[in-house]
């Protein structure tokens, strides 16, 4: 075993030189930068969001410090503070604009996002992805509901969907400390072309800040897989509606939202898309963070999370760890 | 007759065309036979013979030449030292009554064929060059012409039956010549046709338009034989026809029958156009066929001890037929032979083009955009056409816009079918199938494959891996390997539709999981197979190590990485995704620095890449380093590029070189 690692090393530091060495850029093969660890809300502070519902999944809205047990890498920790619904959120949309999400359906996601700009509060901010193979932010954190209903007007749908590398992507993006971060990205569940592998996204998903939630329509158009390029060719046929079946990426998404807690929610055949975003939006502001001090545990590495709330029935939803 | 400095290839190829839609059988016209002279010179063989013996010695002063009637001024004179292309043409068809005695040439007498030819041969000089043709359903070319030299043994002759004479004589008769050749063709034939589509009479057309010197075998004992055993089968032994063609082919005789055997209208004709080259049609006697030796031996005599005139038509209309006279005054009881005349055809008017509509749509309006090279114009007008399965359906049952350019038309239909190919809707992807299946057979040259063809496949391929049709792709791939054995690219081809077959991304592919993992095996066989294969070894490396990484094998996709193939490879999409992919591997051996430095490495080649952006801002993300991954988030939604991400394109292939592939077909087929 020992000598394949070093015959294995051998053959990298080879294909390094030889590719480098061709690009002109020996000299980066041979640095080796410290990695620069960042620690989530201060030296040792940690924030977490909890959502907390009955069995009615109604928000519970009325706990305070000491309802709550967080374990930190199995460690007990002392909660010093508690806010419920009081911090800013800024909500990243993310919409789904390739081949497979066009005609109706993005029209009525045009019409879902627009009707959310007026569920959020004035300290509120919106941002709007689009993605295809490419993401474009199209509208930076506002909440002027004019910028984003223009913005919406002129997305047009097309091209092959890179998933995997989108969710990265927002989910790596700058976040401000002291407001939530929410992504949602509405999607049909297809990938083509993502480079980012599902295991490379699970870990950036356990490393990111915000809370991932999805939201899969169960109609969406079908066809052929549609390239990417199709030179002078014509796209133009009819396409047939039908129920989407389950993505082979659910248990994926699934995964996801329960590190960042967040949640997955299929939209139905007929309903107003805005509602299901104003569900996503609601859960989410009814969520308590919790502040505490992390002790007793090491500092680098994965933190295993685990909340508990100190009243019968209660259903919890929180990250399930950080890194730092 | 007409020293050509432009090749006729046009018009052979019209004549192939036909010959290779044969089981389509139209009836086509007779080839237009077209003398494109770049410059005037008109060369005239001339026999002088005193009694039986050849006449050496003559100069230009000796001989008088009238074109039309006006003399003209010889400016040389030299006796044939020049070098000859013979073209020998074989008779191998048999009696379309009695199939089951027509099996393949045995190879006794495939050694009689190589023998007879051998014995031409060993008349000829070191730069003298020969081509051997053999009469069938379809022309078969045994021999491309080469130097004597280097004739390779005649493995072996296909035999169908019946019997495509004329067809095989127009192709002989049409063969390009350089001006600085002469040459000779001797046929040997049974004397039948039963499947040309043109006529004895399109053949002496040809023949007093041609260079070439033309002296024709009649084999009517052969016949006689196969006739008499025939009736001996149906009528003893109860082995009538048919058995396995379904219709009796119309049968042309050159021989009308009867002790005497006189020619029948078709054999006058034929009698005529050897005669038009200065040749001659020769008979068999009582007892005795003369064999292609002993013919050309004759024709060689002749020809070899014979004079080239050559003159500047002065006086003369230059189009139409030119009628030519050959006498030596001073030696009245000479004989003087020479062709009797040449023809010029008249130029075409030039035709008035409509304007380039600013978006082709209807297929006049595209037709009339690819003939001004409007090609851009074109390819926006084929991205609005909302029913390409009736664009095709119009194009085909227009024919073809530039009747006598076959090559011309099976390019564009490439262009057209692009749109079908693409379609959504699989009776309109069939219809761009059909359309293209239909001229895989047009295109094919009856004699061997040549290069319009080589390339016509190569496009046709690329777009259906364009269009992401592993099964389209296999398809074409074999029939245009059965036409190319083992050209690499065409291999190529079919591993990619293997591993098309485990695309596509990370939902899965359209494919049953079981065939997913034959694909993916056959697909990595099929990479190794071509390793060694210069032209595409790069490619086969690249995609191998991807099939590797695909697989969980990391570590053995590394070499492949690092082949010094992939180094020098001039194509940046290759060497694009050879630091994208490194970087991946280094990913999965868990060596985040020098991977980021891998695709650090791929944006140098192209900056504004989706696919390098991703892996480095996912590993400095992973690494920790939060802020720069994030500055290469914002960049990644906010810069707006044109771009084509390399990646994006890999399951594609190479249809990245479908327009290359395209362009060239433009080329090859004006």
């Amino acid at each position: 075993m020992r000598r394949r690692i070093v015959c294995l090393t051998t053959v990298v530091r080879a294909a390094l030189v030889l590719v480098l060495g061709a690009a002109g850029l020996a000299d980066l093969a041979a640095q080796d930068p410290a990695p620069q660890a960042t620690f989530r809300g201060g030296v040792n502070a940690v924030t977490v969001d909890v959502s907390v519902r009955d069995r009615q999944r109604r928000a519970i809205t009325n706990l305070s410090a000491t309802d709550f047990d967080v374990y930190d890498n199995g460690v007990l920790q002392t909660v010093d503070t508690v806010s419920y619904g009081r911090l800013p959120i800024d909500l990243t949309i993310a919409l789904d604009v390739s081949y497979s999400v066009s005609g109706e359906l993005l029209e009525r996601l045009r019409r879902g996002v627009v009707q959310l700009m007026g569920d959020l509060r004035r300290e509120d901010r919106l941002k709007l992805l689009l993605f295809n193979m490419r993401v474009s932010r199209i509208v930076d954190f506002t909440n002027d509901v004019r910028v984003v209903e223009r913005a919406l007007r002129d997305a047009k749908a097309g091209g092959s969907t890179s998933l995997l590398d989108a969710i990265s992507i927002a989910l790596v993006s700058q976040s401000v400390p002291d407001r939530r971060q929410l992504v949602v990205f509405f999607t049909d569940g297809s990938d083509s072309i993502s480079t980012t592998t599902p295991e490379t996204l699970r870990s950036v998903a356990q490393r990111a800040r915000a809370t991932l939630t999805f939201v899969i329509p169960s109609l969406v158009a079908t066809s052929t897989v549609v390239p990417l390029t199709t030179g002078s060719a014509s796209v133009t046929t009819s396409r047939a509606f039908q129920l989407t079946p389950p993505s082979p990426l659910e248990p994926l998404f699934q995964t996801l939202s329960r590190e960042t807690g967040g949640s997955l929610l299929r939209a139905s055949l007929n309903s107003d898309l805005s509602m299901a975003f104003r569900r996503v939006l609601d859960e989410f502001r009814s969520a308590y963070v919790l502040y505490y001090n992390a002790r007793g545990v090491d500092r680098g590495g994965y933190h295993e999370l685990e909340v508990k709330v100190k009243r019968d029935g209660a259903t919890v939803l929180a990250r399930r760890g950080y890194w730092n | 007759v007409i020293a050509r400095a432009a090749a006729i290839a046009g018009v052979v190829l019209a004549s192939a065309m036909t010959l290779a839609s044969q089981d389509q059988r139209p009836a086509t016209p007779p080839p237009t036979q077209t003398f494109r002279s770049s410059t005037e010179l008109v060369m005239v063989d001339v026999s002088v013979r005193d009694g039986g013996r050849p006449v050496p010695g003559l100069t230009a002063a000796d001989f008088v030449l009238t074109d039309n009637g006006v003399r003209q001024q010889i400016e040389s004179v030299e006796a044939t030292a020049v070098p000859i292309d013979v073209t020998l043409v074989i008779d191998v068809s048999g009696d379309p009554h009695r199939p089951w005695t027509r099996p393949a040439p045995a190879v006794s007498t495939i050694a009689a064929i190589e023998a007879d030819a051998r014995k031409v041969t060993g008349l000829l000089r070191p730069d003298d060059r020969v081509r051997l043709l053999a009469i069938d359903t379809y022309t078969q070319q045994i021999w491309p012409l080469q130097p004597v030299a280097e004739l390779s043994p005649i493995r072996s002759v296909a035999s169908d039956g019946l019997s495509a004479l004329y067809e095989t004589l127009a192709i002989a008769l049409l063969q390009p010549v350089e001006p600085a050749r002469r040459h000779v063709i001797v046929a040997r034939t049974k004397g039948r046709d039963t499947i040309s589509a043109i006529g004895a009479g399109a053949i002496r057309d040809m023949a007093e338009k041609s260079d070439a010197l033309l002296h024709l075998v009649l084999m009517e004992q052969e016949q006689m034989r196969e006739d008499t055993l025939s009736t001996f089968q149906c009528q003893l032994m109860g082995l009538c026809w048919p058995t396995r063609r379904s219709w009796l082919p119309l049968q042309r005789r050159v021989v009308a029958g009867g002790a005497a055997q006189a020619l029948s209208l078709d054999g006058q004709a034929l009698d005529a156009a050897a005669q038009a080259t200065r040749g001659d049609l020769h008979q068999s006697g009582a007892l005795t066929v003369p064999s292609l030796a002993s013919t050309f031996t004759k024709a060689f005599e002749d020809f070899r001890s014979g004079y080239v005139l050559r003159y500047t038509p002065r006086g003369a209309t230059r189009q139409g037929w030119h009628a030519l006279s050959v006498t030596v005054p001073r030696f009245r009881n000479y004989t003087v032979r020479a062709r009797t005349g040449y023809g010029v055809d008249d130029p075409l008017p030039p035709k008035a083009r409509p304007a380039v509509a600013a978006t082709p749509k209807t297929l006049a309006e595209l037709t009339n955009a690819y003939e001004q090279r409007a090609y851009q114009a074109m390819a926006a007008g084929l991205r609005q056409v909302t029913d390409p399965a009736k664009l095709l359906q119009e194009f085909v049952e227009g024919g073809n816009p530039w009747p006598g350019e076959p090559h011309r038309e099976a390019a564009f239909a490439v262009e057209l079918a692009e749109p079908a190919v693409f379609s959504p809707r699989a009776t309109t992807r069939d219809a761009g199938d059909k359309l293209l299946d239909r001229y895989a057979r047009l295109i094919r040259h009856p004699i061997e494959p040549d290069e319009f063809e080589r390339a016509w496949y190569f496009a046709v391929m690329t777009q259906f891996q364009g269009a992401l049709r592993p099964a389209a792709i296999e398809a074409f791939a074999d029939r245009a390997l059965a036409r190319f054995p083992g050209e690499p690219r065409f291999l190529l081809a079919k591993a990619i539709a293997a591993d098309q077959r485990t695309a596509v991304g990370l939902t899965g592919s359209l494919f049953a999981r079981s065939t997913v993992v034959a694909a993916t095996e056959s697909a990595r066989t099929q990479y190794e197979a071509l390793l060694k294969s210069p032209e595409v070894a790069a490619e086969a490396h690249l995609r191998l190590a991807h099939v590797l990484l695909r697989s969980g094998r990391a570590a053995d996709a590394v070499p492949h990485l690092i082949d010094a193939s992939l180094q020098g490879s001039p194509d940046p999409y290759l060497r694009f995704l050879q630091r994208l992919f490194i970087g991946h591997v280094l990913v999965a051996l868990d060596r985040p620095e020098q991977a980021a430095d891998m695709f650090r490495a791929a944006l140098t080649i192209l900056p504004s890449s989706h696919s390098a952006r991703v892996g480095l801002m996912n590993t400095l993300f992973r690494r920790g380093d939060r802020e720069a991954a994030e500055a290469v988030a914002e960049r990644l939604q906010t810069e707006t590029s044109r771009d084509i991400d390399p990646w994006w394109m890999y399951w594609q292939a190479q249809y990245r070189l479908h327009a290359q592939a395209v362009a060239q077909l433009r080329g090859l087929s004006r």
